[in-house]
């Protein structure tokens, strides 16, 4: 249990009213690719604003390092190596590619660093290479999701929170997104990914969580959830 | 034309103040979405700080340059803590409530500087001398007065710092992240109460600077001198564009030049009128303001 | 309708003269308290306090109208309230000397009215499709620009003001006007305009969808408050027995806007304490000479710090004492039905930019055909149905809507042609009640004018009623009767999404469109949906249209598929032809769903 690079503990959040989180527990161990499969409004992204800090838990702990983090501000996260791509991207579009990656590399000063790593950046997303001068408003669906992938990354993170990475893509870009999360992650980054698309998140994932109404029901690594006949009946259409 | 281009000297002096106050209104907009209606009181209060220390150190009685300075320096020093004590006390704890209690809260803030200043100060304007007395400039039949001059300059150095600050600094990416997304923002590692303690700070301290000068202007200082040209001054801000800085400084100097020409070609009780009626106007044939973009909503 | 609903001319008299007993009980009254007490020397400072509260309530009740229930942000209320004061006073001081009846005193109470009510019609036509911020400057600027105009009209008195007035205005007539002014607003408010308001309010695009006409509900809400706000002007001149410029700066304007924030958005009585609260708090603190008005500025920061929702919320103050319900009744007439295509779509083609999302679409909805529009996120789906409901005009080709051309039609107009939406990300009015939610869908069907609305008329009342019955029989057949009463977002997500249906349903449309119902479900929640779906048709008989992602609801629901890809239809046809076809398969589907399902699809084969 030592090992876990990020463990939740009886999460509870609430929305006013809403009990949104119902006492969510499971933990990332370093070098894992963990992902959060379940139907809209069941509290995946509910789930990764909480570990980032965007919202105060109302119960529960989130052990990041082996440090408390409920409540900590999402900057102080950031100085941690702990770096979230919402959903829905969250690009800055009246700002160039570069600036957007720039600003992913906001809490760095060492300027070779983060111009080595525009560079990685460019290596990993050719695109946006070409894009680079562009804002980032005008780039299509796909570029879009993989800036926000690559400003990310900006950050060094040690854990990278990825929202739904294959909203809005057409499949082939979704396979290529997919293909360079594992990449990434080959490269030392632990990733927790939210998808709706749980054939491709269970199929790069050592482990996998099933969220309904706030609370985790099912547990696995990626295989043995894709074999699963309750997960293959609710997720994956059969 | 000498008359024209005198009305256009002083539509310009008028203009950059109203441009430095606009500048705190716009950037305040632009990182919280809140019209700040108590910036113009700070702007007040800037004046009113230097005439306290323009009393105390004697510089009403021998203004000098120096001296200008130093009293200029103490009143954006005030107002910066000003600035910071008005959002960390009335703004920030109402910054997940609807947007119009914050407002209310500001008017409040307004009236509570405003009645407190009449009581501290006393309700009747007291006449404010800081610069030396020089006789300004004449090219020909226009006369550019020493103060007007001295306007400009400090309004285009303040701009051009500003600019600066905004596109060039760390601060200034921050505040432009906040601007577009403050959550994204914060998922970049900004710290966004920071960042709008920041942007309160600076916008106080460029209203002071144009307190100073406009009460050097008239010269006068009076409790409730803030009210118009700080409605005067968010008007320019809304005709730029809000948020926008660029359009916060045209609007203050196509507000400056209409007020001007009107009151110099019309009559100067038609001025307020004329600076709501080219606002109307052009929201409702730009509703988003001269250098504002708009934004669709998604349904 | 009147020869259904009217009864003699007997009945109507009664009934007009009923309902504003409460009103015309309360003159004598006043009259009484006027003659006892007003008119004593030791009463006088009580009385003058009285009366600006009376004035203040008149504004600020008023002045709720736009900003807390039509949600539109207006700071400009004392320019109207100039506007009324002056026409009026301009009319007085030219009128009979003598004016016993006080009826020319009423006719100049009529005409500042009317000027003022002119006047937010001027301003409010043109700057009430700005939002927000924007309304509120431009409010904010009309109000300066009507003080500088006074300022500089000789008639008007310019700097100094009129005076002096005659000063028929007193304890009376400003406490008649007052309680005229809540009555009036709080029949607007029960009613199904009062509802209209709440919704523009709420969500703009969602009220559009349920038929209503957003814009003219705002213009309307303006210009009825500024009328009132022109009353409050005429009876503040004539108490006073004089005008002048400086009572009407935008100051004014901000306090009343204060009274409305603190009272709490949309709450009368809210309003009307808060009113009460804030004219006598700075008499109170007369005691403190020159501190008065810098408390004064502490007490309001530091009751909005406390009390962000203001005193009283968006409750009344009776709603903090226990109050009773209706009951349901019999179920409402069924529609004739219809056999002409009810949705006729051909060849639309949408650009934003250069982009375009949808291209060369052709779509025909037979009645109680249900059809699905599938593809993957960001094909255009959505889109289709902004185009279907109004919300944006194709840039190329046509939409027929039960046989009429919907272009240059509003959404609220086409939903009045029988089109009704839910939302991918549902838009209730969240503040409102699972019952208001049902009740604002009945709006469009509702034929009772205003003034019917204020005087309780007949029709009034028979279609409150109506609506009453239809709306719990919706609520009931979604099983969200128990959630009557409960605000729309306190509602699990399974519930408000079954409540959004319900609120469509209530517009008594032809076609129904869904966008993602299933979205956020769980299965057994999908598969009672399916069940859902099927029943609304047979029961409403009205045709669905279905988007939605989850392929179990999609091919179990649905008659006939539809699907899109970056905004170009790659196929149609029967659920099982799509399941097969390729291009499907390769741009949505997938090859792994094909392959699984290659068994399931053969089998079926089997059996046809």
């Amino acid at each position: 249990m030592s090992d876990a690079l990020l463990r939740l503990d009886r999460l509870d959040v609430h929305y006013g009213a809403i009990h949104a989180l119902r006492g969510i527990s499971f933990e990332v161990r370093e070098g894992e690719i963990v992902t959060l499969i379940g139907a809209n409004g069941a509290g995946k992204t509910t789930t990764l604003r909480a570990i980032s800090g965007l919202l105060k838990p109302s119960g529960g702990s989130i052990v990041y390092r082996g440090e408390p983090v409920a409540g900590v501000k999402p900057y102080k996260l950031v100085a941690r190596g702990l770096s979230h791509a919402p959903e829905g991207r969250g690009i800055f579009p009246n700002l160039t590619v570069r600036e957007n990656l720039m600003l992913g590399a906001f809490l760095r000063r060492d300027q070779d660093g983060i111009e080595s790593d525009v560079q990685r950046g460019f290596a990993l997303f050719p695109i946006l290479r070409e894009r680079e001068r562009q804002m980032a408003g005008t780039l299509s669906g796909g570029e879009q999701q993989m800036l926000s992938i690559a400003r990310a990354l900006m950050a060094r993170p040690k854990l990278l929170l990825l929202d739904e990475p294959s909203l809005g893509l057409a499949p082939q870009v979704t396979e290529t997104i997919f293909r360079i999360i594992e990449e990434i992650n080959r490269a030392g980054v632990t990733i927790l990914l939210v998808e709706q698309n749980a054939h491709l998140a269970l199929g790069i994932a050592h482990h996998g969580h099933v969220l309904e109404t706030g609370q985790v029901v099912q547990s696995g690594t990626g295989q043995e959830l894709l074999r699963s006949p309750e997960v293959r009946k609710a997720y994956l259409g059969e | 034309m000498a008359e024209f281009f005198q009305h256009i000297i002083n539509g310009i002096s008028v203009g950059a103040i109203y441009a430095l106050i606009a500048l705190g209104y716009t950037m305040v907009y632009g990182v919280l979405k809140l019209i700040n209606f108590a910036h113009g009181d700070v702007f007040m209060i800037g004046a009113m700080v230097g005439w306290y220390v323009a009393r105390w150190t004697g510089e009403s009685r021998d203004p000098s340059i120096p001296g200008a300075l130093l009293v200029t320096l103490a009143s954006m020093l005030a107002c910066a803590i000003l600035g910071f004590v008005i959002e960390r006390a009335a703004y920030r704890p109402l910054r997940n409530s609807p947007r119009l209690n914050s407002l209310i809260t500001a008017i409040g803030v307004s009236f509570f500087l405003e009645y407190g200043g009449q009581y501290v100060f006393g309700p009747n304007p007291r006449v404010f001398t800081v610069l030396p007395r020089h006789p300004g400039l004449h090219v020909g039949p226009v006369s550019l007065g020493y103060v007007d001059v001295v306007t400009v300059v400090v309004s285009v150095v303040l701009m051009f710092l500003l600019q600066r600050i905004v596109f060039h600094t760390r601060m200034g990416t921050a505040m432009r992240a906040v601007s577009y997304n403050s959550t994204v923002a914060s998922l970049m590692g900004v710290n966004i109460d920071l960042v709008i303690s920041f942007t309160f700070v600076l916008g106080s301290v460029l209203a002071a600077v144009a307190g100073i000068l406009y009460a050097s202007k008239y010269p006068s200082v009076q409790p409730l001198m803030g009210l118009m040209p700080g409605l005067k001054a968010f008007v320019a801000a809304v005709l730029g564009g809000i948020g926008n800085v660029p359009g916060a400084m045209l609007g203050g100097l196509v507000l400056g030049l209409a007020e001007q020409i009107v009151s110099g070609y019309l009559s100067s009780s038609w001025r307020d009128a004329v600076a709501f009626g080219i606002l109307i106007l052009v929201l409702l044939v730009r509703p988003t303001g001269l250098l504002g973009r708009g934004e669709a909503e998604k349904v | 309708m009147a020869g259904l609903f009217g009864g003699s001319a007997l009945t109507q008299a009664r009934r007009a003269l009923l309902s504003w007993l409460p009103f015309v009980a309360a003159i004598p009254v006043l009259w009484l308290v006027q003659h006892f007490w007003a008119e004593q020397p030791d009463w006088e400072y009580a009385f003058q306090n009285i009366n600006h509260i009376g004035i203040a309530i008149i504004l600020a009740v008023s002045l709720n109208l736009v900003n807390g229930l039509t949600g539109q942000f207006s700071i400009g209320h004392a320019g109207f309230m100039a506007v009324g004061g002056y026409v009026s006073a301009v009319l007085l001081l030219r009128g009979p000397a003598q004016d016993p009846y006080r009826l020319f005193f009423i006719a100049s109470i009529a005409a500042g009215a009317g000027a003022a009510a002119l006047a937010g019609w001027l301003v409010g036509k043109p700057s009430l499709r700005l939002r927000g911020d924007y309304l509120a400057i431009v409010t904010l600027g009309f109000g300066e620009i009507i003080r500088v105009i006074i300022e500089n009209t000789p008639l008007f008195g310019r700097a100094i003001g009129l005076s002096p007035i005659p000063r028929y205005a007193d304890f009376t007539w400003i406490w008649t006007a007052a309680i005229a002014t809540i009555l009036i607003t709080k029949r607007l408010r029960d009613s199904t305009h009062g509802r209209a308001f709440l919704s523009v309010r709420e969500d703009e695009v969602a009220a559009e969808a349920m038929g209503v006409d957003t814009t003219g509900y705002k213009v309307r809400a303006f210009v009825i408050s500024a009328g009132m706000a022109g009353v409050a002007g005429a009876l503040s001149g004539s108490f006073e027995g004089n005008l002048s410029p400086q009572s009407f700066t935008f100051v004014r304007s901000f306090e009343v806007v204060a009274m409305v924030v603190l009272g709490g958005m949309g709450s009368i009585t809210g309003s009307t304490i808060a009113a009460a609260v804030l004219t006598l708090l700075p008499e109170y603190l007369r005691a403190l000479a020159n501190l008065r008005m810098v408390i004064y500025s502490i007490a309001l920061v530091v009751l909005m710090l406390v009390r962000p929702r203001g005193l009283l919320g968006t409750r009344e103050i009776w709603d903090l004492l226990p109050w009773r319900r209706g009951k349901g009744g019999p179920p409402p007439a069924k529609t004739p039905e219809l056999s002409e295509a009810l949705i006729d779509v051909r060849h639309a083609t949408i650009r934003f930019g250069g982009l375009t999302a949808v291209c060369d679409f052709s779509l025909t909805v037979k009645p109680r055909e249900l059809v699905a529009l599938i593809g993957p996120n960001g094909a255009g789906k959505t889109t289709v149905f902004n185009l279907l409901t109004g919300v944006y005009p194709p840039t190329e080709g046509s939409i027929l809507v039960r046989g009429r051309d919907t272009r240059g039609l509003a959404p609220h107009d086409i939903a009045h042609l029988g089109l009704a939406r839910t939302f991918q990300n549902s838009r209730l009015f969240r503040e409102l009640t699972a019952f208001d939610n049902v009740r604002l869908g009945c709006h469009h069907l509702t034929r009772e004018s205003m003034a019917a609305s204020v005087r309780k008329g007949e029709l009034a009342e028979v279609e409150e009623k109506w609506i009453t019955q239809r709306s719990e029989e919706l609520l009931a057949v979604m099983g969200l009767l128990h959630r009557r009463d409960d605000l729309a977002k306190n509602l699990p997500y399974g519930e408000q999404r079954r409540l959004e249906i319900a609120r469509a349903l209530a517009t008594d449309p032809k076609a129904l469109l869904l966008d993602e119902p299933a979205a956020g479900t769980n299965q057994k929640e999908k598969s009672e949906l399916m069940q859902l779906i099927r029943d609304i048709r047979d029961r409403f008989g009205v045709a669905v249209v279905l988007i939605e992602h989850d392929m179990k609801l999609v091919m179990g629901v649905s008659e006939r598929i539809l699907v899109l890809d970056h905004g170009v239809t790659i196929a149609q046809g029967l659920p099982r032809e799509i399941q097969t076809n390729p291009r499907v398969i390769e741009a949505y589907l997938g090859e792994k769903y094909a392959r699984e399902h290659a068994g399931q699809i053969a089998a079926g084969r089997v059996h046809q």
